[in-house]
């Protein structure tokens, strides 16, 4: 029964990305009526060659904006943390629930003042219009991973360090920070994850490749005649996911040991 | 290796939560002399980790004045907080805070690495063998403390603080999570060290047998209040009030509570159980007088055991446990009055009388 449940969810969990792969691979998206099958790799070819659709563009955009936008989180994250779940002062218990109470109003609230902003200050079209809300939007989550993860350090290593001569900020170098590690990658992969896949803002504060991301530009693919070029649409869609697959996979142990470390009293 | 006298006057601290305020210490004072092994005793929650924390710099009091050699590293009248770095103690806390990223090696090294005098590499290496190869760990000095047991973890905890030759250690229940077996052979290698080393300690522990063993004076603590303060051998003979005398011992000593009661020329002790009849030579003059309340002490291996109407009363026996070299014999009277008897002899007879030597007997005021 449970082997049944699980075939079924992996099929459910999976089916699209086949789907996804198989269309990517054939000439024509309606190959199950004309009966056409021949595989070949010219959709993979066209994103990556055409000049005129800018995926490498695209490609490009998301990656910069998306790595700048998350070591940013993570930075501002990991001090925030440890002086959060660290040190008392005035609000250090108000402070993050004002942040993850602010961080509930729905983006597409403030896309409109911020696209005036922006406009007002010429940043339209260019990285810095979508690191910024990327930032703001990312601290929240970023910022409760991290402390959950800094809470569950032994105080103990604090007076430790402080007893054996090292300041405060030697002690979160040299001690915290490397013991907290796994969820700073946790916090930094589901950020990159998040700002990668960011569609609203990117639509509203970017005009062409120039800053456009993967996302936007997918979406805005268009055949010769205006039809919708569902064999290319796939294979970006393959090719963007790439990244993203490829830092899971590389940071998947962090992740697992971020995320399980609260599950088991130490 | 350099050692310090240690100064505590009128030290307070208070907590404030949203519960409220929080007296944890009361106005504690008291002194250690150099190179002398001071141990905190007390249950948990009395305010001895709190204290040791002031010591270290961790914890800020709320008034009074903490001074270590010539140094006052805490005066709350003159504003006056010296940080834990720059007070040259070093501490072995209960969880051995070892720093989990970092080798045997690394672990020993860390203080060196923050000193104000500088170590080059090859001085800090030096440094960190020799220091094992006093503990008897040097084979483990590229391992992670992952890798450790719990009594090579201490020895590296312990590694750690001696490695900078520091005026005073402190230590916060460094045997608790150590198993029965282990423990015993701990503390005497602890005592040891710090016989060799000559440095002051003050040691944190609720284990009356660890205070009892190692210190050269324990002061027992209870609710944030130092309630005496002596030789372990004085405390155990002479202590100085119900909780010092029922804390320390095992089995603790017998508290019979009840009115001190005089007739003719016999004095009692009368309570809902029994009158326990009390040899006059035992008391002070001053205490012949009745009283509305009245603690009796003694200890289990001070009474002895006799025939019915030898003793101070008759009693019959509930429980005799067999602990291997002696007995415990447990007494449980109908109204809730526990008497229990240690002896090297099963008694014959459910029967028997409870024999109080008057030396033994301690009388405090309920």
């Amino acid at each position: 029964m449970v082997r049944t449940g699980i075939c079924i969810l992996v099929l459910f969990t999976l089916l699209p990305v086949v789907w996804m792969l198989w269309i990517s691979l054939v000439p024509q998206p309606d190959f199950l009526f004309t009966g056409e099958t021949a595989y070949s790799l010219d959709n993979y070819k066209n994103i990556l060659t055409s000049k005129s659709l800018h995926f490498i563009d695209y490609l490009r955009n998301s990656l910069i904006i998306s790595i700048v936008a998350a070591g940013m989180v993570t930075f501002l994250s990991s001090f925030a943390g440890y002086a959060v779940s660290r040190m008392r002062f005035p609000g250090n218990i108000a402070m993050p629930l004002a942040i993850l109470a602010l961080s509930m109003f729905p983006p597409i609230s403030i896309v409109g003042y911020l696209y005036r902003v922006f406009a007002s200050m010429g940043m339209l079209n260019t990285y810095g219009a979508l690191i910024l809300p990327y930032i703001a939007l990312a601290v929240p989550l970023s910022l409760w991973i991290i402390m959950s993860y800094f809470a569950q350090i032994p105080r103990d290593l604090d007076k430790a360090g402080f007893v054996d001569g090292a300041g405060r900020y030697r002690v979160l170098f040299k001690i915290i920070l490397p013991i907290a590690l796994p969820g700073i990658f946790s916090a930094f992969l589901l950020v990159f994850i998040a700002c990668f896949n960011e569609f609203l803002f990117a639509l509203m504060f970017t005009v062409d490749f120039r800053a456009q991301t993967v996302p936007v530009g997918i979406a805005l693919f268009e055949g010769l005649h205006g039809e919708i070029p569902w064999g290319n649409i796939m294979a970006a869609s393959a090719v963007a996911s790439i990244p993203l697959i490829a830092l899971t996979l590389l940071f998947q142990k962090y992740v697992i040991h971020g995320l399980m470390t609260g599950s088991v009293r130490g | 290796m350099k050692s310090a006298s240690v100064l505590i006057s009128n030290l307070q601290k208070s907590f404030v939560s949203l519960k409220g305020k929080t007296e944890v210490l009361k106005s504690i004072s008291f002194s250690v002399r150099p190179g002398e092994f001071f141990v905190l005793l007390g249950p948990s929650g009395c305010g001895k980790s709190t204290l040791l924390n002031c010591i270290a710099g961790l914890e800020k009091p709320s008034s009074g004045s903490i001074q270590i050699a010539e140094q006052v590293v805490v005066d709350t009248r003159k504003k006056i907080f010296v940080e834990p770095a720059a007070r040259d103690t070093a501490m072995v806390f209960q969880s051995y805070a070892l720093y989990p990223h970092m080798t045997v090696h690394q672990n020993i090294a860390f203080p060196l690495t923050n000193m104000k005098r500088k170590y080059t590499k090859t001085e800090i290496c030096e440094k960190v063998k020799n220091t094992a190869r006093f503990l008897q760990i040097e084979h483990l000095l590229e391992r992670k403390p992952k890798e450790l047991s719990g009594g090579q973890r201490q020895r590296v905890a312990i590694g750690r603080a001696i490695v900078r030759q520091p005026k005073l250690f402190l230590m916060d229940e460094p045997l608790s999570n150590l198993d029965a077996q282990l423990r015993m052979e701990m503390r005497a290698q602890l005592k040891e060290l710090q016989r060799r080393l000559a440095i002051t300690t003050i040691y944190v522990t609720h284990d009356q047998m660890e205070a009892m063993t190692l210190g050269d004076r324990i002061a027992v603590i209870n609710d944030g209040v130092i309630q005496q303060m002596d030789k372990p051998a004085e405390v155990y003979a002479h202590p100085a009030n119900p909780f010092v005398a029922g804390f320390i011992g095992a089995p603790p000593m017998n508290l019979i509570h009840g009115k001190l009661v005089r007739e003719e020329n016999k004095v009692f002790l009368r309570n809902q159980d029994a009158d326990f009849i009390l040899p006059l030579k035992a008391l002070p003059a001053e205490s012949l007088v009745a009283r509305t309340g009245c603690i009796i002490g003694i200890r289990p291996e001070d009474i002895l055991i006799g025939k019915p109407g030898e003793g101070a009363v008759d009693v019959s026996v509930s429980v005799v446990e067999n602990v291997g070299s002696e007995f415990l014999i447990h007494i449980f009277m109908e109204r809730g009055t526990k008497v229990t008897v240690k002896s090297s002899q099963k008694p014959d007879s459910t029967d028997i009388a409870l024999i109080f030597p008057p030396e033994k007997i301690h009388l405090f005021g309920s």
